[in-house]
């Protein structure tokens, strides 16, 4: 389990706590020892000083230094009155000692070379130096004759233990009063913690917990506080408040639902019931035919199902074809558009404008094969949508040509029309019927042999108009013939990269016919051309009139 | 200067059509959901709209039926890869389309068209 939440907030403010006093002390320490020794060392002059003084005083009455007597208690009084000093003592100018709180050390000159440095320098000054093992801070005062000549010097020492002794208490203290005041710290965190964070949340925990039990949304939440705590706990009771009306609101309206389809339910058993037994009655009498017609009604159920299955399914198709189109024709706008353009650019070289011809002209291979392929899938699926309506296919026939006519003419190709006076009206999607007509055109004109011909007829008999395309081209083997309706077949490859086109053109035109219940075929002999027809019913309408017919 | 609303949810064919009007000297502003293109045309002053039809947010049946029932003075065409029937078509030249043109297109075709709507 995770540590809770106080454990946490604690956990990581008192490392911050401690981080800080701890710093604080620690500087505190060093700041204080250092301060504390300078502080000792310079009473340590004070006091020499004074020993100085009483020494002037004893020297002004006309008495020489040699000739001072039993100096050496006032150098003990000094030592016994302070106990940071160590020994005082008064040396002449060459560091021999005439007077010692110690008077063994009497006669002894000092040899320690600092000192006497010192000694020289007439100002004195204080050194560190070693004395049977150990350390002092020496301090030295010169001490000058009525004449202001240099006569000697009042030495003090002071044990460097007893001032780092003094520090290390000193650190000591603070180092107790860090640790007390980060205890003191901690508590009262875990303490306000728990009281303003901890405990109003476990409350709101509580009554969270609680709202799922029986009554559980009576209960509120006392939380009074004005922080995110107490804001919370508000909207908490403010929640559950809503959650009671809107709770009430809807046992309410289920208790009048509840009333309503029972008292719809007591009617309807009753009609049921009263039903029921008409049916028993006529049952009794008809009682194979009853149980026949269950079976009927059973099976309807099933097809109207599957039925509304087969719709589902058919709506998804068709939209996954549309969107699929969508996607797949979308691209292909701006490459054709662009290159459209860059074909009139000014300063193309001969090279690059044979290179954007051949993008465009494959972009447009691109554009019809996407199209050819999704109206070949729609078609498949059975999503194609046919808009059949009545339809001059005389005049639709001759727009067809119309359209060709320049393509035709700038191959070198002539487009003849043996179309009769009139053709009847069929009913037909006219949209579809010119994209049969126009494939079939252009392949006329494509497949052609230079200077040809192609020859476009019509008629009808009984009950079919026939269309035939006739051109002079390079015709179609029998073996290929056969092939020629089904899907990507193009007769040879070198053809294909010659002529471009998908070789779905005819796959397609086969489906188009063949939803609109006509034919389609090839007549052809290989090297003197190939005709296309196809036929599409007249169908008798009814209420229609079967001589509809127009030219 | 004729100023034309070019909308479409695809930026490319947006920048396309855009620099083929640009080209031939129109004022073209762009829109690239149906939003954006009310937005446009209630702000600033537009003659033609290019109205794509398939879009996510509004399609371009709802943002032509909108802008005609704004009655502003402008004249909007569509500009799509959806193939409708003759007799649509004539539905949506009554309520007051300008034009119907398909894509793929070519540049002269589209220019061709434009000068034809003004
Ligand atoms: N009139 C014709 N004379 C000779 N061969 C033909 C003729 N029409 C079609 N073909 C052959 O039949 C093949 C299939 O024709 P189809 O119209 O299906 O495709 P396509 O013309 O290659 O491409 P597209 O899909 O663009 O029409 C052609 O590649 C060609 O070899
Ligand atoms: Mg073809």
């Amino acid at each position: 389990m995770l540590p809770s939440l106080r454990s946490k907030i604690v956990l990581i403010t008192s490392v911050i706590l401690l981080l800080a006093i701890g710093a604080n002390s620690f500087s505190n320490s060093l700041f204080f020892s250092s301060e504390y020794s300078n502080v000792l060392q310079s009473s340590v002059f004070v006091v020499g000083e004074n020993l100085r003084s009483q020494l002037n005083r004893i020297l002004k009455l006309g008495i020489r230094l040699e000739d001072i007597t039993g100096f050496e208690e006032q150098c003990q009084e000094t030592v016994e009155s302070y106990d940071y000093i160590a020994h005082a003592m008064i040396v002449d100018t060459r560091g021999k000692i005439l007077f010692h709180s110690d008077p063994s050390e009497e006669g002894r000159t000092l040899t320690d070379p600092k000192i006497l440095d010192l000694l020289k320098t007439g100002e004195g000054g204080i050194q560190i130096i070693t004395e049977n093992g150990n350390e002092y801070y020496e301090v030295m005062i010169p001490v000058f004759g009525i004449h202001d000549e240099r006569i000697g010097a009042v030495g003090m020492g002071l044990p460097v233990e007893y001032v780092s002794g003094k520090a290390d208490g000193l650190r000591a203290q603070s180092i107790f009063i860090m640790l007390v005041s980060f205890g003191v710290a901690t508590f009262s965190l875990i303490f306000f913690i728990s009281l303003w964070v901890t405990r109003p949340l476990t409350k709101l925990t509580m009554a969270i917990e609680d709202m799922g039990k029986e009554g559980g949304l009576n209960r509120k939440v006392q939380i009074r506080s004005n922080d995110e705590i107490g804001k919370l706990a508000s909207t908490f009771n403010r929640m559950t408040d809503d959650l009671k009306k809107s709770r009430e609101k809807t046992e309410k309206y289920s208790d009048q639902m509840e009333d309503k389809v029972s008292t719809r339910t007591t009617e309807l058993e009753k009609k049921v019931k009263e039903m029921n037994e008409a049916r028993i009655a006529t049952l009794n009498i008809m009682e194979d035919i009853g149980e026949a017609n269950k079976e009927l009604e059973d099976r309807q159920k099933q097809i109207e199902n599957a039925n509304r299955e087969l719709k589902k399914l058919d709506k998804l198709k068709s939209e996954f074809m549309n969107i699929g189109a969508h996607e797949l024709k979308t691209p292909l706008i701006p490459i054709v558009g662009y290159l459209d353009m860059m074909r009139d650019a000014k300063n193309l070289d001969e090279s690059q404008k044979t290179q954007i011809e051949t993008c465009l002209r494959n972009a447009n291979r691109l554009q019809m094969l996407v199209n050819d392929i999704l109206d070949m899938s729609k078609l498949e699926a059975g999503s194609m949508k046919f808009e059949m309506k009545k339809t001059d296919v005389l005049a639709m026939i001759k727009n067809s040509v119309v359209d060709i006519e320049t393509e035709a003419k700038k191959q070198g190709i002539k487009v003849i029309s043996k179309l009769p006076e009139s053709l009847p009206k069929l009913v037909i999607d006219e949209y579809r019927i010119t994209e049969v007509l126009a494939n079939l055109l252009n392949n006329a004109i494509k497949y052609n042999k230079p200077n040809g011909t192609i020859t476009v007829s019509a008629g009808h008999k009984e009950k079919k108009v026939i269309v035939r395309v006739q051109d002079t081209g390079i015709g179609i083997s029998k073996s290929d013939m056969k092939k020629m309706f089904t899907k990507f077949f193009q007769a040879d490859t070198s053809a294909k990269r010659k002529y471009g086109g998908t070789g779905l053109g005819l796959a397609i035109c086969k489906s188009i016919i063949k939803h609109h219940g006509g034919d389609i075929w090839i007549e052809s002999e290989l090297g003197k051309g190939s005709a296309f027809i196809f036929t599409l019913p007249i169908k008798k309408q009814e209420g229609g009139n079967d001589e509809d017919t127009c030219g | 200067m004729t100023r034309i609303l070019v909308v479409d949810d695809e930026p490319d064919t947006v920048d396309l059509v855009k620099s083929i009007m640009e080209g031939a000297g129109y004022k073209v502003e762009t829109a690239y959901n149906g939003k954006e293109c009310l937005a446009k045309v209630k702000k600033e002053k537009v003659d033609i709209v290019l109205l794509d039809i398939m879009m996510p947010d509004m399609s371009g049946w709802d943002v032509f039926g909108k802008i005609m029932k704004s009655k502003k003075k402008m004249k909007v065409a569509f500009i799509s890869i959806i193939e409708v029937s003759p007799e649509r078509k004539d539905a949506l030249m009554k309520q007051g389309l300008k034009d119907y043109i398909m894509k793929p297109f070519t540049k002269d075709e589209l220019l061709k068209r434009i000068k034809k709507m003004i």
